[in-house]
């Protein structure tokens, strides 16, 4: 059986066609006949299996071929169909008839390119008869739409397609993902979908939704690790039971793959006669010299099967995702994804926290003795580095500790590492969503650690950029378009985790000596840039007795950060199912900051307890939002069988 | 002639996972098959914790199997099955010395009483992933596929060399040991017996499948191999005559002492439990296996 990951087809040169009007039309009624023949065979090998009862078809073809399916046998397809796309491999011989190399029955290869292709020159439309190619991608495109049902909104809004593929570890995956792009089609991966009450469902940010259609670019072995093979983690459990049940569409139906491994041609003829009662137009290619092949595809349309036009398919170059975000608007987020976008965020903060750490501590050491570990603000700084990890509990506290913790990617919570893991999830993001990728994560900078030995200004400068890098993103307001909600949850990862991270520092604050703590608070939060630092309170409490100019609605405050998340979290659960929405509210409950409001009483063991149970609060509300909201519909996990 | 005899079987499988699942999908090979010589009595599923999707299928050999979904957290899964049967009424043990034909007959497809081809026995006939056709198997079972030795014979003989050639050694193998390490290394269990004799048979252009259930020992003693566990053989069709089973591990005709569970083309089709769920960590199975003898 060929792999569908093999090569999808190159630009085309049309010149072999030599008389294009003459060889088109054979072409297409070719494929045609080819396809229906295909079909019908498929129809038989699930259905009555008269073809193997009879000997017509040696049943070792079949039962030998691990694309057969048995457990699909004697189910029902949707619409009688199961041959929705097809695709063969032509070349021309000498004497100028076309022959077939493959047949591709399962996922055709190049599928999406050739839907986005421009039409090849249309030899048909020249001939008085009527042609059985497709005017137009756009129709084409129409036209498999409306082969998944796409067209007909059902009682509970349009039908919802997807497209399914193995991920990122295909080669045809770029395929996978212009199909969904042409198809405005969520593109998924087995985790992201489940099955319950015999239905396939996809967790989508916001709750299940039914799924109707499945354009499958999966092996059909790989399908369902319940029902077929079990070794294979990418599939879907309960996948073959929803395709039995004729509950979900699959295109191409699961087991059509079974007719890929060119084993069947030969058989062709025959069954052509006695099934059609027709000639075969296309005979196999038998020979093994291998010339160069065209790839021609065909849909099956209401009218019966249609060519494409675009047997020429010419690759078209990947759009900026932004070019017309306004499409995606409707369509579903995989939670999988969400869930890269919140940590997405959660890094991005951690990071830029991190940095103002150190700039702080760097700063409080620059101004003082370099070895003056004791300093009034350096010490709670220690504190809170070592409360993150950023330095460990046993390291000793000299000058080149900070250094150590900007630059040595060996220990986890070290900025450079967590920089770098935020690196990898950017590019994880950019690789396998790349539609619902935000700019800012396409755009994200690439940082080299600060140069061995640096000076402490040196250290100082090369912290400021990384924080001026980082932190200026996500700042724009999220709307409801499809890039919006993606920066909402986002924006939803750095607020919590800045929540996390201030609640921590202040309650490190509040244990420490009063002495200096506004200062050294205030280096926390302050921009390197902003001109009148004073304008920042320290987000605790910016108590009047300061003389301060106090700034309540400052973002970088408690309960201002409060508020947002509480805000994200009701919009991001607004259609949740009650009970959801009802321990999401419980959630919040706990981020109660009145006590944390400017103006609010200053007694320090109430304001410690406060922020104490806002940390314990924004951390469950984290692990909350990890388990409900973003939970993959399955991860990838096997029993372990019993052994004998 | 031989009695019809009760029995009673428990066979209780637990997961302990170190972080909570969740999502789990199973599928469950642990209904006893009725059979002509095999009388299901009765049939208890428990599963703990409680699945929220439960039903009964039929796989495409004719097994029923249990499904189950459940989505709440759990930390453990009880899956228990109890069941009763009644083994050997209606058996037609005592004709199987008829089957004395030459064994190349067995090579022919069959026909039904409709005329088509049975596709039950061709299905057994092509090699599977866990009993691939192998040219090393086809030798293995040559020695005792002479030629115009009858079909009985043959098939005896090589469930008695396989006995003899081959060790018993729990933990030397495991669920995924293929056929071709077994004819290196020589030992192995019950499993990897029927997989190789499955595979011996399919290479000689002989069907053959997988049959997974129980075997009675009488006592503690470790005189018969796989008591107290579930057990694995091999069922091959003689034509005029039907499906004939064979234990390889024990050497003998699979008959009155063997609970049927399911039949499939190998272990994969028939696993007792098989599944996918969500969650993070290891996962320590245990299964326990009880086989007691009824009055009656």
């Amino acid at each position: 059986v060929k792999s569908i990951a093999s090569d999808p087809p190159e630009p085309f040169d049309p010149g072999p066609i030599s008389d294009p009007v003459e060889d088109w039309s054979v072409i297409e009624a070719g494929i045609v006949q080819r396809a229906r023949l295909l079909d019908r065979i498929l129809d038989d090998l699930y259905g009555a299996q008269t073809l193997l009862k009879s000997g017509a078809l040696p049943p070792a073809l079949f039962f030998g071929n691990s694309g057969y399916l048995l457990p699909l046998q004697g189910g029902r397809v949707p619409g009688g169909t199961r041959l929705h796309c097809y695709a063969a491999d032509l070349v021309r011989r000498a004497d100028g008839s076309w022959r077939v190399r493959a047949d591709w029955t399962q996922a055709p290869p190049g599928l999406g390119r050739a839907l986005a292709g421009r039409p090849r020159a249309q030899p048909a439309r020249t001939t008085a008869s009527r042609s059985l190619t497709i005017d137009s991608t756009t129709d084409a495109v129409s036209a498999l739409k409306a082969l998944l049902g796409l067209d007909r909104a059902e009682g509970d809004g349009p039908p919802l397609c997807v497209v399914l593929s193995p991920g990122p570890s295909t080669e045809a995956f770029s395929e996978h993902a212009l199909l969904a792009r042409l198809l405005e089609c969520p593109l998924v991966e087995g985790r992201d979908l489940t099955v319950f009450e015999g239905r396939v469902w996809l967790k989508a940010l916001g709750g299940f939704r039914r799924v109707h259609a499945i354009v499958r670019q999966m092996d059909d072995v790989c399908c369902d690790p319940i029902s077929l093979r079990s070794d294979s983690l990418q599939g879907v459990a309960g996948l073959v039971d929803c395709s039995r049940r004729g509950t979900v569409l699959i295109a191409n139906a699961l087991g059509s793959g079974c007719l890929e491994s060119g084993a069947i041609m030969p058989f062709l003829p025959d069954l052509a006669r006695r099934m059609l009662g027709e000639d075969l137009i296309l005979h196999a290619h038998e020979s093994a010299t291998d010339l160069a092949a065209i790839r021609v595809f065909a849909l099956a349309t209401p009218d019966g099967y249609r060519i494409l036009p675009g047997v020429t398919a010419v690759g078209r170059p990947f759009m900026d995702p932004r070019d017309d975000a306004s499409r995606s608007d409707a369509l579903p987020l995989p939670a999988r994804v969400a869930e890269d976008l919140f940590w997405f965020g959660r890094y991005l903060e951690r990071c830029v926290s991190s940095a103002r750490l150190l700039r702080a501590a760097v700063q409080s050491g620059a101004t003082r003795c370099d070895d003056l570990v004791d300093a009034f603000a350096h010490r709670p700084l220690a504190e809170l580095a070592r409360c993150i990890q950023l330095i460990e509990s046993d390291e000793p506290l000299d000058r080149l500790a900070w250094m150590r913790a900007s630059r040595d990617t060996g220990r986890a919570f070290g900025l450079m590492a967590q920089l770098q893991a935020l690196d990898a999830l950017a590019e994880r993001m950019r690789e396998r969503s790349p539609l619902v990728v935000p700019w800012e994560v396409n755009t994200l900078p690439c940082h080299s650690p600060p140069p061995e030995g640096a000076s402490s200004s040196r250290l100082e400068g090369w912290l400021r950029e990384v924080i001026a890098a980082l932190s200026e993103r996500f700042e724009c307001a999220p709307d409801d378009s499809a890039f919006g909600v993606a920066a909402r949850i986002v924006r939803l990862g750095r607020s919590i985790e800045r929540m996390g991270f201030q609640s921590l520092a202040l309650q490190v604050a509040l244990r420490a000596d009063a002495r200096g703590r506004d200062e050294w608070l205030l280096q926390l939060y302050a921009s390197a840039d902003d001109p009148e630092p004073a304008r920042w309170p320290p987000p605790m409490m910016g108590d009047p007795r300061h003389g301060r100019s106090i700034d309540p609605n400052h973002p970088a405050r408690l309960h201002v950060l409060a508020l947002q998340v509480r805000a994200d979290v009701e919009w991001l659960f607004r259609n949740d199912v009650p009970h959801a929405r009802s321990s999401a509210l419980a959630a919040l409950q706990a981020l109660d900051c009145d006590n944390a409001r400017p103006g609010a009483s200053a007694d320090e063991p109430v304001l410690m307890d406060a922020i104490g149970r806002l940390r314990t609060g924004v951390f469950d509300l984290s692990d909350l939002l990890h388990q409900w909201l973003f939970r993959p519909a399955r991860a990838p996990r096997l029993n372990r069988t019993p052994a004998l | 002639v031989i009695d019809p005899v009760r029995y009673r079987v428990t066979h209780e499988t637990r997961y302990r996972y170190d972080g909570p699942a969740t999502a789990s999908r199973q599928r469950a090979h642990l209904i006893p098959r009725q059979t002509p010589w095999q009388h299901l009595l009765s049939h208890d599923f428990s599963v703990s914790p409680q699945p929220c999707e439960r039903w009964i299928e039929i796989d495409p050999f004719g097994n029923s199997v249990h499904r189950f979904s459940i989505e709440a957290p759990h930390e453990a899964l009880l899956v228990r099955a109890r069941s009763e049967v009644r083994v050997g009424a209606g058996a037609a043990w005592d004709c199987i010395a008829g089957c004395d034909f030459d064994w190349q007959q067995a090579r022919r497809p069959q026909r039904t009483a409709l005329g088509d081809i049975d596709l039950e026995i061709e299905l057994c006939r092509v090699g599977s992933l866990r009993a691939p056709v192998l040219a090393e198997a086809a030798g293995y079972a040559g020695v005792s596929f002479g030629t115009g030795r009858g079909w009985l014979e043959s098939m005896l003989d090589l469930n008695a060399r396989i006995h003899c050639d081959f060790a018993y050694d729990r933990g030397s193998t495991t669920v995924g040991t293929p056929v071709i390490d077994l004819l290196k290394s020589r030992r192995g269990v019950c499993q990897d017996f029927a997989h190789l004799m499955i595979s011996a048979l399919r290479s000689i252009g002989l069907p053959a499948r997988y049959v997974s259930g129980y075997i009675f020992s009488e006592g503690t003693g470790q005189s018969r191999v796989g008591g107290h566990a579930s057990h694995a053989w091999v069922a091959s069709h003689a034509p005029g005559y039907g499906w004939v089973a064979f234990d390889p591990t024990n050497a003998k005709l699979a008959q009155s002492e063997f609970i049927t569970l399911a039949w499939g083309r190998d272990y994969a089709d028939v696993a007792p439990l098989r599944g996918v769920m969500m969650g993070r960590g290891d996962q320590q199975l245990s299964v326990s296996v009880v086989v007691d003898l009824l009055a009656g």
